[in-house]
């Protein structure tokens, strides 16, 4: 449970944007700029931030889709972007992705079998084919019968279903999860969750599970890392963020969730303004200008990451 | 899947209509052959430029052959030009338009300025242009036409490979290991293979209108075989005591081309993935 | 009229769509009933019919795919199904309007703000340019954008999601309406941005006196904002009461289900309640309850008769065989 199974040093992901004129400087978006974390054997981390914090770019830069800017990757001490061909193969079975939409990530043109056996087929894993994905289709609760439908016959639960039999089907120790649930129908979110609970004490994996839902994040998650603006402002034991959140922006996102019962009237709004773009950062600490503990030192001193408690990393001026 | 696209092409009576022309005219090509009395190059020249009669039905031309059967012949010609130049043509064109869009950058950048180039001549001086290089004959015209539609085809896969490239199902196979040509076979292809069939099929129409203009040119099929443009080449000369001769093969080339664009339009809207419901 | 101060009294609603794989009953006999400065929740997932229902009630669903076959909306002293389309245009944006869950899309790219807040002034008020962004601003101010003398002259893509769901907002109230729908208004936003729209349309409910009927899968959301709730399943109105009695005494199995089926901030479970299947396909409804397939409380009458939709205590109503006397 102790051992890292997947460590992030200085991790930097820049996509340039496209210039105006010709004279104007080239800009960045930093989508993720100089994170680092590290992902235990068989844990849960949650990863969770609003749209444009980088939490997406960071899952794909894990499963090798896009190329890091800078900083370091490495699966079990082996930086996957120092890897030969055949060391890069043997990464591709240790690491899968579950994605978002249910719906564009299944190709439309196969059936459900052939899709969960693609990843077999090209791994060269081609011995009891077939029994192989029937059991992966059970594992996932898909009926035997849905293995010659087309992805269009099903509804969204059933395709991200096929999804998770297709990332499981290589035996991975780590799979990243980019919004699993976020696309589903409430009733439904619950079943895959369950579900995915299940595959994991089955299969033993650990998960990175990307979302902006901090009620899921919570209840799937061990531990959790929260994004903003290409950083971790915060990481902790689940327990403790949500019982002793330290940054004001953990506060602020933990407020905002519409709490499902009638008696607790919230207060609403307690973090103002919109997200900064990411073009265009502020100087200083990135969330000064939504912040309400804001200080002098917030706008000009960047934040330096630190261990403030056991685990509990944060990126704030007030714990300097 | 597959048959509701049937079924969706089915409902649509103008596409229909369409399909049944081609049906006709295929039928025609294949079987008309056995069915005719005369030889499309037997001459009569005692009987040149008849109207329709009972022994002629659709008259004769310059030389007494036979209009109707010459028509018939000259189907199978047009047909075997239409398809193969099309054929190859897009094949070409598909391999060149997903090697853009997949690869992307300098690749697609390369191959775009190219198909401007050939863009940017009209259509029929490019084939023109090309014929005067290689020389008349059908090998040559088929070659002229394929050249033709290269670019056609290869800028509307390329398209639509842009928006399959970002599919997310494009990033697992990635993720799953995928190379590059197995991302390209059975992922790629299979869902860009509708926008080729229905541009395929409407450029069958164009294919076959700019044969029988090279024909009629002088610069396609040459004598004595039967062509359609050749035929109404021919007839030019009496259009206004034999009308019949020149008419015969117009109204088939019209016929063909309205067939064919017809259809590709009722497959596209069968195939169009927005009008599917799922 | 019988309920004092009522606006929008709808009776037996049916919206049908006709598609080539057969016919859907998007909205299949539904009753509501609204009162003046009301916020009422229509809660249910997608395939339920709540969308269909609000786009029902401003006669917008598209023909001939899609008809409003049955029933009667009773706006004020009138059915809306017998206005003309020139009738409901006054109607629209006017006496009652909607807003979008797409903040991106509803609104013209080509124009400016200012400009799309006007022509709701000029088509309903006949104000002038002048008069038209001078009201434009007030509403920009009213629904909190700062600067929103500035705001007016700039286009959609200048603004954020959460800018422009509040330019959607502010042209939604330009006309001070009896009604306002909200179909998903948060659904596309962020979190925090989230909390600043709902802030926003609870300050509203206090100052306006539109009435609000909010839809929504988001049960967080409804127990912040609505008065009364109605839970809808495959096109049927399953459960009717005010949102206490809804969240802490549901009836229906599905409620309880949907109730269930949210992670709880503030306790840990290992396993999520769940609601076990699918929805059944809209073109093979079961033939007793619609429900039936996916019931924990499922008896024998379920699959055979559909409940009918009852009276409780407190204006409550539920349509369960369970809580049927008399079987």
């Amino acid at each position: 449970m102790n051992e890292n199974i997947l460590t992030i040093k200085n991790l930097k992901k820049y996509f340039p944007v496209k210039k105006d004129t010709f004279f104007e400087r080239r800009k960045y978006v930093k989508a993720v700029d100089g994170i680092s974390f590290t992902i235990r054997e068989g844990e849960t981390l949650g990863l969770v931030g609003e749209s444009g914090c980088g939490k997406s770019t960071v899952g794909k830069v894990i499963v090798k889709l896009l190329e890091p800017t800078a900083g370091t990757v490495s699966f079990r001490d082996r930086d996957i972007y120092q890897m030969d061909n055949t060391e890069t193969a043997a990464l591709r079975k240790e690491i899968q992705m579950i994605f978002q939409d249910p719906y564009s990530s299944l190709d439309p043109r196969q059936k459900t079998g052939k899709i969960i056996m693609e990843p077999l087929i090209i791994n060269k894993q081609k011995e009891n084919l077939n029994e192989t994905v029937l059991k992966l289709m059970r594992d996932v609760g898909l009926l035997e019968e849905f293995f010659d439908r087309y992805p269009h016959e099903f509804s969204g639960g059933q395709r991200q279903r096929i999804g998770i039999a297709r990332a499981l089907a290589l035996n991975p120790s780590l799979i990243v999860c980019d919004e699993p649930v976020s696309a589903l129908d409430v009733s439904i979110q619950a079943q895959i969750v369950n579900m995915m609970q299940d595959i994991q004490a089955q299969y033993n994996l650990t998960y990175l599970f990307i979302s902006h839902d901090l009620g899921i994040v919570r209840h799937i998650s061990n531990r959790i890392a929260v994004m903003y603006l290409g950083r971790i402002v915060e990481i902790a034991e689940k327990k403790t963020l949500f019982s002793k959140p330290l940054h004001p922006y953990t506060l602020g996102l933990l407020k905002a969730i519409p709490i499902p019962n009638p008696n607790e009237i919230q207060e609403q709004g307690l973090l103002q303004g919109d997200i900064p773009s990411p073009i265009d950062l502020p100087e200083g600490c990135r969330f000064h200008t939504r912040c309400e503990r804001r200080m002098d030192i917030c706008t000009k001193e960047h934040p330096i990451y630190r261990e403030v408690e056991d685990n509990h990393f944060v990126e704030c001026h007030l714990y300097d | 899947m597959r048959q509701s696209v049937l079924k969706r092409f089915m409902k649509r009576k103008i596409a229909v209509l369409g399909a049944v022309i081609i049906v006709l005219f295929v039928f025609m090509a294949l079987v008309g052959p056995y069915l005719c009395a005369y030889d499309p190059l037997d001459i009569d020249v005692l009987n040149k430029y008849q109207s329709s009669s009972r022994e002629h039905l659709l008259g004769t031309d310059n030389l007494g052959r036979d209009t109707l059967t010459r028509l018939v012949y000259g189907a199978r010609i047009t047909f075997i030009i239409s398809v193969t130049s099309v054929f190859i043509g897009s094949l070409i064109g598909m391999i060149f338009g997903v090697i853009a869009g997949y690869f992307g950058g300098k690749t697609d950048a390369v191959i775009m300025r190219a198909t401007d180039v050939l863009l940017a001549f009209p259509g029929l001086l490019l084939a023109i242009a090309i014929v005067a290089i290689l020389g008349t004959g059908i090998i040559n015209t088929i070659i002229a036409i394929a050249i033709f539609s290269i670019p056609y085809l290869a800028r509307i896969v390329r398209g639509s490979v842009l928006t399959i490239r970002n599919s997310e199902y494009i990033h697992a196979a990635k993720v799953i290991g995928a190379s590059h040509l197995r991302t390209i076979i059975f992922h790629i292809v299979p869902n860009s293979l509708s926008q080729v069939i229905v541009n395929t099929t409407l450029n069958l129409g164009t294919a076959i209108l700019t044969s029988s203009a090279l024909s009629f040119l002088g610069l396609g099929v040459q004598p004595p075989d039967p062509e359609w443009g050749a035929m109404l080449s021919k007839a030019r000369e009496v259009m206004r005591s034999t009308p019949i001769a020149a008419l015969a093969p117009g109204i088939a080339i019209t016929l063909v081309v309205m067939g064919f664009s017809l259809m590709g339009d009722g497959l596209r809207d069968a195939l169009d993935p927005r009008s599917r419901n799922d | 009229m019988n309920t004092p101060n009522e606006i929008l009294r709808i009776n037996d609603l049916k919206t049908k769509f006709f598609l080539e794989e057969g016919t859907v009953f998007a909205v299949d006999g539904v009753d509501i009933s609204l009162r003046e400065k009301e916020t009422l929740a229509i809660v249910g997932e997608s395939g339920s019919g709540k969308s269909v229902t609000a786009l029902s009630i401003l006669k917008l669903i598209q023909e001939p795919t899609g008809r409003i076959t049955d029933g009667e909306i009773h706006y004020r002293d009138r059915n809306l199904l017998d206005l003309s389309e020139k009738e409901m245009r006054k109607i629209r944006g006017n006496e009652i309007s909607m807003i979008f869950q797409e903040p991106m899309t509803s609104l013209n790219p080509v124009f400016t703000i200012g400009k799309q807040i006007r022509e709701v002034y000029k088509y309903h008020q006949g104000l002038n340019k002048r008069a038209g962004n001078r009201k434009a601003a007030e509403m920009l101010d009213l629904v909190g954008i700062p600067n929103s003398e500035k705001c007016i002259h700039n286009y959609p893509f200048q603004l954020s999601g959460g800018m422009r769901q509040r330019v959607m907002i502010a042209m939604a109230l330009a006309c001070n309406p009896r009604i306002l729908m909200a179909d998903e208004p948060t659904t596309a936003l962020d979190v925090t941005i989230q909390s600043q729209i709902i802030k926003l349309l609870m300050d509203l409910k206090k100052e306006m006196r539109t009435a609000i009927i909010l839809i929504t899968h988001d049960l967080g959301v409804v127990a912040q904002l609505a008065e009364n709730v109605m839970v809808m399943y495959m096109g049927k109105a399953v459960e009717y009461g005010d949102v206490k009695s809804i969240f802490h005494n549901p009836y229906h199995p599905y409620t309880k289900g949907l109730l269930n089926s949210i992670p709880q901030i503030n306790d840990d479970h290992d396993r999520l309640k769940i609601i076990k299947g699918i929805i059944p396909s809209p073109f093979k409804l079961p033939a007793g309850c619609k429900y039936a397939t996916r019931c924990d409380d499922v008896m024998d009458i379920c699959a055979k008769k559909e409940p009918a939709y009852q009276e409780k205590e407190n204006g409550r109503k539920v349509r369960c065989w369970k809580y049927t006397e008399g079987i």
